[in-house]
């Protein structure tokens, strides 16, 4: 053993057993199994397209954050007024057509395989909520276009808002507001959902289908 | 082609059938994805050395 190794070994001997770094350390390592955060073998039943989906769904938010950075710099008007902005702006907008494509193949498949199987059901459940999150984080992406279009749409939707009584705090015609949700506070809660359904996966494994045997 | 681009991107031609109507692009989109959802079902996926692990014993 090494010097180090050693020295680390006497330093957790000697930590306590309350010690909230060490409770953290193991639980993070309780979380996923031992050589599966990133596994290079997988069942025979993973061999197909429809697993794809998911991971194209990923690689899509990856560019839709992206696009989205750069729009920031540039500022909300900024696609008005440049080429380079608009070229940003339809890379924005095709990517997250894209993301919700991806994602709803890859929610077929899953509802027709009854992917909660299992003890999934978390699983299943962080899914949703993160397509009704990027419902939402579209929808604030409609209202930041600066634009007729997303005056319009705001003008409609402050109907639908108020009907459900939320109006008050979430305001459609405050174009600052649904901006910041647009680029903070949703992005964060889709990124947050994303690393937690993705963490799930990996801690349960992939459903089987319905008729495997066995696993098989 | 160009003609097909200036159906989806022109005047909305929406289509009808009693209570319900649908946008034509809308439709197309969602006949795309059905498309695409068979095809991911059907078409092999090209590996022909399957791998096995323990994933259902974790579940």
């Amino acid at each position: 053993m090494s010097g180090v190794g050693a020295a680390a070994d006497q330093e957790t001997a000697h930590r306590p057993r309350d010690s909230w770094t060490r409770a953290l350390r193991e639980r993070i390592e309780r979380t996923v199994p031992s050589g599966q955060a990133l596994p290079d073998r997988q069942p025979e039943y993973v061999s197909s397209w429809i697993y794809v989906f998911g991971v194209l769904t990923i690689a899509s938010l990856v560019v839709v954050v992206a696009t989205g950075c750069v729009l920031a710099v540039g500022g909300v008007a900024w696609w008005h007024v440049s080429s380079l902005g608009h070229f940003f702006n339809s890379l924005h907008l095709w990517s997250v057509e894209l993301f919700f494509g991806f994602m709803v193949v890859h929610l077929w498949g899953k509802f027709w395989m009854a992917a909660w199987r299992g003890n999934r059901l978390l699983t299943w459940v962080t899914g949703v909520l993160a397509f009704v999150t990027s419902i939402g984080t579209a929808f604030t992406g409609y209202l930041s276009q600066s634009n007729f279009d997303s005056q319009w749409i705001s003008a409609e939707a402050k109907d639908g808002i108020n009907s459900i009584g939320v109006g008050a705090w979430f305001n459609v015609l405050n174009p600052g507001q649904m901006l910041l949700w647009h680029v903070v506070l949703l992005p964060l809660a889709i990124g947050a959902i994303t690393v937690l359904h993705v963490v799930l996966v990996r801690r349960h494994g992939v459903v089987a289908p319905i008729d495997a045997v066995d696993g098989e | 082609m160009v003609r097909a681009a200036a159906v989806i991107t022109g005047t909305p031609h929406v289509l009808h059938w009693g209570w319900f109507s649908i946008e034509l692009a809308n439709l197309l989109i969602i006949v795309a994805m059905l498309v695409v959802f068979a095809l991911a079902l059907v078409v092999p996926f090209g590996r022909s050395a399957p791998a096995r692990d323990d994933s259902e014993k974790r579940s």
